[in-house]
């Protein structure tokens, strides 16, 4: 038998439109997951949508608790645990996947959205790219959708027309969606998480690429600076965190010393300064790390006598605490801006930062000693070569993104070869590509040289003059040894992105992947098209991955409110939300029902009072009694000894027939129209008049009547 | 049984004295248009869920600080709060009537038409559903519910029907009606009562084992209530074949026996119309009732005024104690008597007054 083609059941058309949401959701992270998990949840749900298809019987439970059974079984031999964020999504999928198993689109579709919500979050903790958001915000509505059908049991509604309502919603809940989002107070983590969470929250002594880039989309303040002398200008601003020496072609690490060791004393050479020191005073918040980035060449600090306890070191340049930071200090330092430090150094200490990994990037290798086979550089010194090699990233077309794709080596993906990668082939990244990727080149061309990171620039806030350093200000910078002069700081950055330095705000554009991998066309279109995308990707990165509470706190002060916490901008926020509920009040009270209440309405009141004032008993039934009614009870008025009763009644009686006449009959105007109620009432005026002025006859007549009888 | 049962005091009790004062608040009507003042709303059970999920999402979007993750929270929670304004709109404005009732005999469902009016012009209204809740009975607030699910659609009206067991006879008034939507998302429910000023009078239950009527002549004889039958002034002319009911004074013994040669059966003579011997059901005397206690012997009243109806041509009279039904004929006449059957032995309920 040949069936119409969508000869399926209303049931299994909600369900199936729920399972494409939750595919939708799901498919971003299908690289991410266990092969196992993303197979069987594909499984799950293919068998789920072929039910559906079919309409037959669900599978039984025991097969379903069974299938859980096996999956936290392979999640736990997978990751090792079933709490933390690997391990947690992988459950979230697997559970979402099952529950499709026993799903009845009406009954199950609070606990399969609130699922797909939580999946949805999750994507979040991967990429929060502009397209995924946009996907993500397709699979709310879809989600939306899948509960408003469940409220729609009658008939068959068209998915359109549901899916116009739940589009509904979510448009009337944007504003408050805006308001909170604009003032909802960003505080920091409620407490620590296992594993990754760590490596965002500072600078560490070790350096695999992609770190700094996490920690650069973190706007949230690493310290306030107030100078006492005149202040450097921004982009001289490098603020020494850990010295990254060694590196094993994934990551670089810092060189541990220990005390015994001759290095020991080599980094505790002393530092030649000349000129004025720049003193100024450092407020730092709680980095729970134990390094403390200064302004570089700070050699002197002093503690608050309160804060006496930390024991503050002194290795070469860098400041270490005696132990991690948990809350916020203040501390006065000087540190000169013209320095020399290292200048003694033997060839033999130096070899130490020559080296590179055996078998990692040789391209770049071969590259580097080509680029010095250049006869012109034939005799140069290690200042010149940097110049050279400054030189050709500025020539070349490399760019500056926060996002450089998805290339960044985890522990359990290596991806070998990223500088390679890198130098030769995308030729876009972040400062530690370019600092990592310079090092490595120097050292091939057998300068030693070595990464530092830290903090770079800083933020002038106007009103008070502090200096601001965010931990989006983290950076990464080179140092290469010249005889004469030691080591030299050199920042490849600043060849490529020279604004990154200057205006020292993180220049936040990240070319998505896609634009990377398209050809790179150069018709004018294209140049605009690209320039409006890279754009409206700044856009998104300031407003919406950066939005911080710095900013809110721009947000109002650009209102005029001058907020200095946290309990400023909730306080913002609830008067921001009242007047929100306010308004909702308003609008209720703009639409509230005018009761279409019949015009007649208040005359007939107007008669009811009226009659009885003048003690004629009210017909039963509702107030006011219809003049139908009335001329009844009056008629009930018994027979009546006195002339002038009887002809007061009548009167009464043919006003209210009268009304009643006007108020029903087939009154045609002129123009064969039924008259306006206004029209009517207009005419009924007299009548009224007439009754009451019978009413009140009748009320004398009947106290004259009553004193007569006495 | 002297114990006393905790859950029947704590919680069964509190029940019905809630809903006696909620029932007591409520005026009968006639129709009612819901408005904000007699419209309420509340979030659902899974709305309070939802509100735990949008939590669960707020703490973890703070505690990995992703703006995105904010976002999405703060999407779905505007949402699901705006739904309140749309779920409550959603009731508003509505009105309900009533169709008319028709009596029944206890142990029928009374079928309530009710008309679900929409004056708006601009949207329908979605999931709503249509409430009775069961009346208090023998002091238990019972939770048996009967729903019906309906929808109505801009400036049109749309008739629910809505079934109410009608267990014991005697007036019933219409139970109160709850009209609720939790459209669009079901994390609130609107809802708004309705106690219909409807009252219907039912009728005592059919007797399935009803004898057939009892024969005026084996009644015992009463000079009050019985008149005189005179064959030779009141036989009529026509002759017709023998009813089961007919007396047997009233047989043709002579045709009977031509005819019953022939094989067609007794013939009974015609009485001209009107001029039937009554028929008295009589509580204490009609054959047939002894032994019966009052029910049995209403609801076997009750069948036989039926029967008695359907015989063409055939008065009967009805004799209860402390009232009696002259013989009649006709609907009016039947439904007075059911009408009396009905409210037997009931106290009179108090008039409703007319709310002013």
């Amino acid at each position: 038998m040949r069936l119409p083609p969508l000869a399926i059941s209303r049931e299994g058309r909600d369900t199936l439109w729920l399972l494409a949401t939750l595919a939708l959701i799901m498919a971003p992270h299908a690289a991410r997951l266990p092969l196992w998990c993303a197979l069987g949840a594909t499984l799950a749900m293919l068998w789920r949508a072929h039910m559906a298809w079919r309409d037959s019987r669900l599978p039984p439970r025991w097969v379903l608790l069974v299938a859980l059974a096996v999956c936290v079984g392979l999640t736990l031999l997978t990751h090792r645990a079933l709490f933390g964020r690997e391990a947690g999504v992988t459950l979230v999928v697997v559970l979402t996947g099952l529950k499709t198993l026993e799903l009845r689109a009406r009954r199950d579709a609070f606990v399969v959205t609130s699922l797909g919500f939580f999946l949805i979050l999750t994507q979040f903790l991967y990429s929060q790219s502009i397209v995924l958001a946009a996907l993500m915000a397709l699979a709310v509505w879809g989600l939306m959708t899948s509960l408003v059908l469940a409220q729609r049991p009658l008939g068959r509604p068209a998915l359109l027309t549901v899916a116009r309502e739940a589009g509904r919603t979510l448009v009337w809940g944007a504003p408050l969606m805006l308001v909170l989002f604009l003032l909802f107070p960003r505080i920091g983590p409620l407490w620590a998480l296992p594993s990754d969470a760590q490596a965002r929250s500072g600078l560490s002594d070790s350096l695999t690429l992609g770190n700094v880039a996490e920690l650069a989309l973190d706007d949230s303040i690493a310290m306030h600076l107030r100078f006492d002398s005149p202040p450097p200008s921004p982009s001289e601003m490098y603020f020494r965190g850990p010295v990254l020496d060694d590196f094993d072609g994934q990551t670089w690490r810092t060189r541990r010393v220990r005390r015994d060791d001759a290095l020991e004393d080599t980094e505790h050479a002393p530092v030649n300064t000349r000129g004025p020191a720049i003193r100024y005073q450092l407020t730092m918040e709680a980095t729970h790390a134990r390094i403390l980035p200064l302004l570089e060449a700070t050699l002197k600090v002093q503690t608050p006598v309160q804060q006496a306890t930390l024991r503050l070191q002194r290795q070469g340049l860098a400041w270490t605490l005696g132990s991690t930071l948990h809350e916020r200090i203040q501390l006065d330092a000087q540190a000169w801006t013209q320095f020399r430090y290292g200048v003694d150094l033997t060839p033999q200490e130096l070899v130490t930062w020559v080296q590179l990994p055996r078998g990692f990037n040789p391209r770049t290798i071969a590259w580097a000693q080509s680029f010095q086979r250049d006869p012109a550089l034939a005799q140069a010194n290690p200042r010149q070569l940097v110049q050279a090699v400054l030189a050709h990233i500025r020539r070349e077309n490399y760019s500056y993104t926060l996002a450089p794709g998805n290339e960044e080596a985890s522990p359990d993906q290596p991806r070998p070869h990223q500088i390679d990668r890198f130098w030769l082939d995308r030729r876009a990244g972040f400062c530690e590509h370019f600092a990592s990727s310079f090092v490595v080149v120097m050292r091939a061309m057998g300068v030693p040289s070595r990464v530092v990171t830290g903090y770079q620039g800083a933020e002038l806030n106007t009103v008070n003059g502090l200096y601001i350093i965010r931990n989006s200000h983290a950076h990464a910078w080179a140092e290469y040894w010249q005889a004469g002069e030691g080591w030299v700081r050199a920042d490849p950055t600043a060849a490529v992105a020279p604004e990154r330095i200057d205006r020292s705000r993180p220049l936040a554009a990240p070319r998505n992947g896609l634009a990377g991998t398209l050809p790179q066309f150069d018709s004018p279109l294209w140049r605009r098209g690209k320039a409006f995308w890279e754009a409206t990707n700044h856009r998104w990165n300031v407003w919406v991955l950066q939005y911080s509470r710095g900013r809110q706190q721009q947000l109002l002060g650009k209102l005029g409110w001058d907020a200095n916490d946290w309990t400023d901008i909730a306080r913002a926020l609830t008067i921001a939300l009242s007047g929100i509920a306010l308004a909702g009040v308003g609008w209720l009270w703009l639409t509230h029902e005018r009761l279409h209440q019949s015009p007649w309405l208040r005359p007939m009141g107007q008669v009811h009072r009226a009659l009885v004032r003048a003690g004629i008993p009210p017909p039963d039934g509702l107030a006011p009694a219809s003049a139908l009614n009335w001329v009844r009870s009056l008629q009930n008025l018994g027979p009546s000894a006195d002339e002038r009763q009887v002809k007061l009644v009548s009167q009464m009686v043919s006003a209210l027939q009268a009304l009643d006449a006007l108020r029903y009959g087939p009154n045609l105007d002129a123009t064969g129209q039924p008259p306006k109620p206004r029209q009517q009432l207009a005419q009924a005026k007299p009548l009224l008049r007439s009754i009451e002025e019978g009413a009140r006859q009748w009320r004398t007549l009947r106290a004259m009547v009553r004193h007569r009888a006495h | 049984m002297s114990t006393v049962d905790p859950f029947m005091w704590l919680v069964r009790r509190p029940q019905v004295w809630w809903r006696q004062w909620w029932e007591s608040r409520l005026q009968p009507r006639e129709q009612v248009t819901f408005t904000q003042r007699n419209l309420y709303i509340l979030p659902t059970p899974a709305g309070w869920g939802f509100a735990g999920v949008i939590l669960v999402m707020l703490l973890a979007s703070i505690n990995e600080q992703i703006n995105l993750g904010y976002a999405l929270t703060f999407m779905v929670s505007g949402a699901a709060l705006m739904t309140m304004h749309i779920t409550h709109a959603n009731v508003r404005g509505l009105s309900l009537r009533l169709l008319p009732l028709r009596s029944l005999h206890a142990g029928d469902v009374l079928r309530v038409g009710v008309v679900l009016a929409h004056t708006g012009k601009r949207r329908g209204r979605f999931g709503l559903e249509l409430k009775v809740t069961r009346p208090i009975a023998a002091g238990i607030a019972s939770h048996e519910e009967a729903k019906v699910e309906c929808e109505v659609g801009p400036a049109s009206e749309t008739t629910v029907e809505m079934d109410v067991p009608a267990a014991l006879r005697g007036w019933l008034d219409l139970p109160r009606l709850t009209l609720q939507s939790r459209y669009p998302l079901g994390l609130f429910r609107a809802w708004g009562y309705w106690r219909p000023q409807g009252r219907v009078l039912v009728w005592p239950a059919l007797d399935p084992f009803a004898p057939p009527l009892p024969d005026s002549a084996s009644e015992v004889p009463d000079a009050h209530t019985v008149r005189p039958f005179i064959p030779s002034a009141e036989m009529p002319e026509g002759l017709r074949a023998y009813r089961r009911g007919d007396p047997l004074r009233w047989i043709a013994w002579k045709k009977s026996s031509h005819a019953l040669a022939s094989g067609t059966g007794l013939v009974s003579r015609e009485p001209a119309a009107g001029r039937t011997p009554d028929l008295w059901l009589d509580w204490d005397r009609s054959p047939g009732l002894q032994g019966l206690d009052a029910e049995a012997r209403l609801s076997r009243l009750a069948s036989w005024v039926i029967l008695a109806d359907q015989q063409t041509g055939m008065a009967y009279g009805l004799k209860l104690p402390g009232q009696t039904i002259d013989c009649g004929q006709g609907s009016t006449h039947l439904r007075a008597c059911l009408d009396a059957l009905a409210v037997w032995g009931l106290v009179a309920p108090p008039p409703r007054k007319a709310r002013q």
